[in-house]
């Protein structure tokens, strides 16, 4: 009882919510809601429930009723499914398939450096919430219709795929061949990216400008809800109200992944997020956000890997993407990441079940397919009481399948809701089977077979024939291969006889009788004469049961690399004790280089210097050091590898909210590379493409780990600034000459504006959080602006400056610039003109982070000397060595050396300049930069004098664990070409099934310098 | 009489320097340098040797424990007292000369308009005042191969001296042969700061045909003794046809230089030179039967697959010395002109991961030589060839001992001053420091 009540509550519910269609006017007298019953089928009601046998009642576009005892209403029309299953239509939840996009055009080639859209919106044009893709839709613009109604699909949630905000989706139901899909519901869910988009607008130019951009539209739209009184602004209100819907955010990987989720946390919102099928990379991370993914089944073509040398640009990362990818799901199953799949990004829509299946012989249930197809996506979009499972009242969304969908099953009907697609009969009358066929007093022996909706036949008779040469008759037979036709219960058949009982065409046509099994009908001979034939079943077909070749294979399944791709650890390494002995030590303390000494290292932390070792532990890994030489870890105060999509974020003059925290890439193969040239510590920073660029990351090298777990804890924070060609875009071509400044006079203004409006903003803030509550609950409170708090911090010494800068001019005004504002400029970078003004950075108390011997690239860099380093060490400033450069990275012992040479500074203190002095520029020396008891055993064992030509890296150790190991590397190297062969060996196999393969190609992650700008 | 003096005569003559070090007058005709460890750039090395220069020719290298020595003889004598004598280092495939500040578009002479430019010579655009070059030969690299760039055929380069009034006192061998940049199988789509992937080249055969097609027609065109009209880019191909000059092919993986030596032999070209040879040690026996020679690509380069070991450039001048492949090192790349001071460098580096010190030197000295054709006059420290070396206090293939303290081109004392010294003399004087020494 109290279960027809609430079935009836909710079918009102229902009706009000689907029967949109009924307010029309119609140009027609009313029809009657047709009443459809299936009868026998299977029916899986739900990944957790099936009906071997029973009934499902459909009216119009809902399920009236369903079960295994139904009785149909009398007027109902019955469709006998007796063979068939009903499953839940599919949804693919992430499509930008109907919506049209709005464009903008930009004029000219000057960029643009403000929004195109007028009106009450937000000032950047990527961030569109207020867009409502209901208002953009046109059925007709789903081009990949059948496409995906072939595929089982008959709901898609489409939204307008541009832009950073992208605003609300609208779900649809498909349709049919005649019928347009119809919109269900609109402002389904709110859309993000990491991408741009058709925005022009300059800013955001990296994605760590786009992740900033988030960050503060969230606070403007927050702060914009207290206040009122404000002038409207569309977007605001809108980005607000949003969120109250689900939030589904598209990535393009594992590590987008866990940024869209970091943001989650940071605003307490909980993400959809769209992937890009590689989550089992970093299964554990994403795991631990809680994640709920959507899953594109996108599963790249093996290569053509018949040529050694052009397999060669086919790297192990992509070589195991290939074999890992299938896996995906099923590893995302196996550690309850709940997730729908989407056949969103495959180049070929017609590939979605196929895929489906494959990564079902990869281990994932087909409960779980299902899961993902129907309820997952039903519940993500908080649909899941009209769609997902068969269910009374719910939409009538299902497929009628033949066999096992998840196996080899097809799929006959697909009921986009309520609206009928037929993509197979089956009503198809199954005439297989052998017959006598008796055409004009001839007896043929006739076989039927094939598939029921592809059938193909053999004819074959006896023919006598006279031999010439021996007049005798013989008796031959004769073999025919007719083409046949059946459509309904008319049939049709040609054949070609030679010099056979015929000699030319016979064309026959008949009915058939499925009572009986038999044919009648009439054909015409080669000489136009109509004749009577008939033909009768013998035997009923026989279906030859295929060998089941369905295997799991979850053979690589655990194959995976950290991170996953050449030189990745099978498992994390681990912090351990060592003992090394009778070693040359580099303590950069007093004890200065001490030979035939000892080091012990223990729980990450250096534990005892020589002397200062009192007991040797029991599990200490003990190294033999004779004739090595060990020295702390080289930092790199300038570095730009591991960084992903943009290290400039070049789009505004100031950009200080941005941060390379948000974006440190793991997987670069130069975080390895470096390592085998002794570098722990980096410095990642934003590049100089702006006066005031972004936060920087502080990172050790610990290959293998996560983003976050990379990045150092409690780090000191940096921002970056840049003076002179790059700032004021001397080198970017004829058009960019518009973005303030332009000139070293303008750079100067940059900062003043932005201090003196920190100054203001933190005054703000300050008499506002002074009010009492009661005053606070009357004022309206300032906005939250992340540029200017990166600014104040750095005027309260919270937040230390690294600039970029050759000409002494400049250098000497910044100087001034922190003077009259009260700070110190920490760290002058580059600083090719040191040298030529070392007595005013002493007096102010900068330090200096500069190349060894680089010049002559740009015009501001004539006057850089090699000797500069000499001469601001023996000025007295802290001086450092850095690379800027991925490759000079590795050799930044070379670089020190170089300081030996030009000018003369002692070993030791050019050895200082890639250790101690980084570390005390960047704040860290009270952990790292020496050898002393509780600092970090970020420790590097040398085969030779480190500064000498002759040096290489043995081992390199951050916090206590060994990340490189010279033995190791190339064992890894080995096991990679096994790997290789091993996954070319599949590929070639596959090809050799009939695999379509493709073309080998590299594939290119970017280098950065300071001064590359864009993405 | 004969004045014997130390390394401080060579200093003085560092005196009185304008923006640029100008080319010294010879004051001596028969000077001998003694005691100086000789690297003589064939592979031998002699701890304690006497070389001779005579009318600005070496007149011999000898073991100074064997040698009688006789004062006399000699106008001076200068005693490197243990310092290194090293051949002058040549770097082969650069723009040296050709460009200043690689940013401002004014000074770039190195690229020329259109895609078959072997008529373009870089010969006479060597500027001898360039203030870089300056900074380059104060590291013991005295001799260039200035290569102009660009284009599928850049056009010719000549071996120039990083010393000379002007490039007709500068040069060594002008026009001494053609670069052909090889078109790549894979192309990289994207651009630089946003790259797509390296992806087949849909052009590859078709610009390979234009390639052939203009060596067919030159190659008609020069087997014609007198021909009636002019064609100035044929006729810059006389020389190759003839076999006097080289041909470089630049290009890095194993399936472009397999078509090239397939061109080669196909034109019977008499020295194919391969620039860059990242896979040359995969080629190696097919290259050596075809006359090959390899200008290897810098050492301190990345690798050019993510696979790769990591220091797979810092081996290959030991493998292709192990294949016995005639090979040098060059050091064409980002900022290559300022960086060719650091030449010595990427030798000692190849040193370090595998050839033997005097191997490495070779490298950089003798092996150039040969494969430029100007083994004959520079190269090595041997009787007969040019007095073309250096002295550096220390071993110069380190950073830390590379100190070049008297260096000869042609025979000619040259200024070991630069734009760079200049300026920290100025602010070390500003400062008073009075220990700094550049």
């Amino acid at each position: 009882m109290l279960k027809s009540i609430f079935l009836g509550c909710f079918s009102i519910l229902l009706c009000t919510l689907l029967n949109a269609q009924e307010i029309e006017p119609k140009n027609d007298v009313a029809n009657a809601h047709q009443l459809i019953a299936f009868t026998n089928a299977k029916i899986i009601v739900s990944p957790n429930e099936v009906i071997e046998r029973g009934t499902m009642v459909v009216q119009g576009d809902k399920i009236l009723k369903l079960g295994l005892a139904v009785i149909p209403p009398k007027e109902a029309i019955r469709i006998d499914l007796k063979g068939f299953t009903i499953y839940p239509g599919f949804i693919d939840m992430y499509s930008a398939e109907g919506v049209q996009l709005h464009k903008f055009n930009k004029e000219g080639n000057s960029p643009q450096l403000y929004s195109l859209k007028k009106g009450p919106y937000y000032w950047n044009q990527a961030i569109h919430p207020e867009i409502d893709a209901v208002e953009f839709f046109d059925p007709e613009r789903i081009k990949e219709k059948a496409t995906y109604l072939k595929q089982g699909i008959g709901i898609i949630n489409t939204h307008q795929k541009d832009g950073i905000l992208r605003g609300t989706s609208v779900l649809v139901g498909l349709g049919n061949e005649d019928e347009e899909g119809e919109v269900i519901k609109s402002r389904v869910a709110n859309h993000y990216s990491f991408a741009k988009g058709m925005s022009k607008q300059t800013y955001p130019s990296s994605q760590m400008g786009i992740i900033a951009l988030i960050r503060q539209f969230f606070y403007d739209a927050l702060w914009y809800a207290e206040q009122d009184g404000l002038k409207e602004n569309v977007s605001l209100v809108k980005g607000l109200e949003n969120l109250e819907l689900p939030q589904i955010f598209e990535t393009f990987d594992k590590l987008e992944i866990l940024r869209a989720y970091k943001l989650a946390n940071e605003f307490g919102l909980d993400f959809i997020v769209k992937g890009g099928g590689d989550s089992f990379e970093r299964i554990e991370a994403i795991k631990a956000m809680n994640a709920k993914l959507i899953v594109p089944v996108n599963f790249p073509e093996p290569f053509d890997v018949t040529d050694p040398y052009l397999a060669r640009f086919v790297s192990l990362a992509q070589l195991k993407e290939w074999e890992m990818k299938p896996y995906n799901p099923y590893i995302l199953h196996k550690n309850k990441i709940p997730f729908a799949f989407t056949s969103y990004g495959l180049k070929k829509k017609e590939d979605f079940l196929k895929n489906i299946r494959l990564s079902i012989k990869k281990g994932l249930s087909k409960k779980a397919a299902l899961e993902a197809l129907t309820i997952n996506p039903a519940s993500f979009l908080g649909i899941q009481k009209e769609v997902g499972t068969l269910e009374e009242g719910k939409l009538a969304n299902f497929l009628i399948v033949k066999g096992d969908l998840f196996l080899d099953g097809e799929i006959y009907e697909n009921w986009s809701v309520g609206k009928r697609n037929q993509l197979k009969d089956i009503k198809n009358v199954d005439i297989r089977g052998t017959y006598n066929l008796n055409l004009n007093g001839i007896v043929y022996g006739w076989n039927i077979n094939g598939d029921v909706d592809k059938l193909t036949s053999e004819l074959s008779a006896y023919v006598w024939r006279n031999d010439s040469i021996s007049g005798t008759r013989k008796m031959d037979t004769l073999e025919l291969k007719p083409m046949l036709k059946l459509n309904g219960l008319q049939f049709s058949m040609t054949f070609i006889e030679e010099k056979g009982n015929y000699d030319g065409v016979v064309q026959i046509n008949g009915s058939y009788n499925p009572s009986l099994g038999a044919f009648h009908g009439r054909a015409q001979l080669p000489n136009g004469d109509f004749v009577d034939w008939s033909a009768i079943r013998s035997e009923k077909y026989k279906e030859i049961k295929k060998k089941e070749d369905f295997q799991v294979d979850t053979s690589s399944v655990d194959r995976i690399n950290y991170p996953n791709m050449a030189y990745g650890f099978d498992s994390l390494p681990r912090s351990k004790t060592y003992f090394i002995k009778n070693a040359t030590l580099w303590t950069n303390e007093d004890l200065g280089v001490i030979k035939n000494a000892n080091l012990l290292i223990q729980d990450g932390k250096i534990k005892g210097v020589h002397e200062g070792i009192h007991q040797i532990p029991n599990n200490a890994i003990v190294i033999d050091g004779t004739g090595k030489h060990v020295t702390t870890g080289i930092i790199d105060e300038h570095s730009h590898i591991a960084v992903s999509k943009g290290v400039n974020e070049s789009g505004q003059s100031n950009s200080a909210e941005v941060s390379i925290q948000d974006v440190v890439r793991s997987n670069d193969i130069n975080i390895y590379r470096q390592l085998a040239g002794g570098v722990t510590t980096s410095q990642l920073l934003h590049g100089s493409a702006n006066p005031i660029g972004g936060q920087s990351a502080l990172i050790k090298l610990k290959w293998g780990f996560t983003p976050e777990e990379m990045l150092i804890e409690n780090a000191p924070k940096f921002i970056k600034f840049a003076l002179g060609e790059n700032v004021k875009q001397s080198n970017w071509g004829d058009h960019q000459t518009v973005r303030f400044p332009q000139t070293r006079m303008g750079v100067e203004q940059v900062f003043y504006d932005a201090f003196i409006r920190a100054k203001a903003y933190e005054l703000e803030w300050e008499s506002y959080l002074e009010l009492s509550d009661k005053k606070k609950s009357k004022t309206r409170a300032p906005r939250r602006d992340l540029e200017l708090e990166a600014m104040v911090e750095i005027l309260n010494r919270e937040r230390f400056i690294t600039c970029h800068s050759y000409i002494q001019s400049e250098i000497n005004m910044l100087m001034k610039v922190a003077d009259s504002m009260g700070f110190v400029l920490n760290t002058f970078t580059h600083i090719l003109e040191g040298y030529k003004l070392a007595d005013k950075m002493k007096a102010h108390g900068a330090g200096a982070s500069t190349f060894a011997d680089w010049w002559a690239y740009k015009f501001e860099v004539n006057d850089a000397i090699p000797y500069n380093a000499a001469i601001l060490n023996e000025m007295g400033i802290v001086t450092a060595i850095n690379s800027d450069d991925a490759e000079m990275g590795r050799r930044l012992n070379h670089e020190a050396a170089k300081i030996v040479k030009y000018g003369g500074v002692s070993e030791e203190d050019a050895w200082k300049m890639i250790t101690l002095n980084p570390a005390k520029l960047l704040h860290l020396d009270d952990r790292l930069g020496s050898m002393k008891e509780g600092k970090d055993a970020d420790i590097v064992i040398w085969s030779n004098h480190p500064l000498s030509i002759q040096a290489r890296v043995e081992q390199t150790f951050i916090d206590g664990i060994l990340f490189y190991d010279i033995n190791k590397n190339v064992q890894l190297h080995d096991r990679d070409q096994l790997e290789r062969n091993r996954i070319m060996k599949l590929m070639l196999e596959a090809k050799s099934n009939g695999v379509k393969t493709v073309a080998p190609f590299k594939k290119i992650n970017p280098h950065y310098h300071c001064d590359t700008e864009g993405q | 009489m004969t004045k014997i003096i130390g390394l401080l005569f060579v200093l003085m003559l560092n005196y009185g320097v304008g923006q640029v070090p100008s080319p010294q007058t010879q004051k001596y005709n028969r000077i001998l340098f003694k005691n100086g460890s000789a690297h003589i750039g064939n592979g031998n090395y002699i701890h304690n040797s006497v070389l001779a220069v005579e009318n600005g020719k070496i007149l011999f290298v000898k073991n100074a424990l064997t040698y009688q020595l006789n004062e006399s003889d000699w106008d001076t004598i200068i005693g490197l007292n243990g310092q290194h004598v090293y051949p002058g280092f040549i770097a082969a495939n650069i723009t040296m000369g050709l460009t200043e500040i690689d940013a401002v578009r004014a000074t770039r002479d190195f690229n020329e308009v259109g895609q078959i430019n072997p008529h373009i010579r870089s010969l006479i655009a060597y500027n001898t005042d360039s203030k870089v070059l300056y900074t380059v030969r104060t590291n013991g690299v005295l001799v260039t191969q200035s290569t102009p760039r660009g284009g599928l055929i850049s056009g010719a380069s000549s071996v120039m001296a990083m010393d000379g009034w002007n490039w007709e006192d500068a040069v060594y061998k002008a026009d001494d042969g053609i670069h052909i940049n090889w078109p790549k199988k894979y192309n990289r789509s994207g651009w630089w700061a946003e790259p797509g992937k390296d992806d087949a080249n849909e052009k590859y055969n078709k610009i390979l045909a234009i390639i052939y097609a203009f060596f067919e027609e030159a190659k008609i065109y020069s087997d014609i003794k007198s021909p009636d009209k002019t064609y100035l880019k044929l006729a810059a191909m006389k020389s190759v046809f003839k076999g006097s000059q080289r041909v470089y092919f630049h290009a890095d993986f194993a399936p472009e230089i397999n078509d090239i030596i397939d061109f080669s032999r196909h034109f019977k070209l008499k020295f194919p030179v391969i620039v860059g040879g990242y896979d040359a040690h995969l080629l190696a026996a097919r290259l050596n039967e075809n006359n090959f020679s390899v200008m290897l690509g810098r050492p301190h380069a990345l690798p050019k697959f993510e696979d790769d070991l990591s220091y797979t450039n810092y081996h290959k001048a030991a493998e292709l010395s192990r294949l016995n492949v005639p090979y040098c090192i060059q050091s064409a790349g980002d900022m290559e002109v300022m960086n060719a001071r650091n030449l010595p460098f990427l030798a000692g580096t190849a040193w370090a991961y595998g050839l033997s010190e005097e191997e490495a030197v070779a490298s950089i000295s003798l092996n150039v030589a040969k494969i430029l054709g100007v083994d004959d006059r520079i190269g090595s420290l041997e009787a007969g060839k040019d007095a073309t070396f250096f002295v550096s206090e220390g071993n110069a293939l380190d950073m830390r001992t590379n100190k070049v303290s008297t260096a000869m081109v042609k025979g000619r004392f040259i200024l070991l001053d630069n734009h760079q010294i200049q300026l920290a003399k100025k602010y070390a004087k500003k400062y008073d420091l009075k220990e700094f020494e550049p």
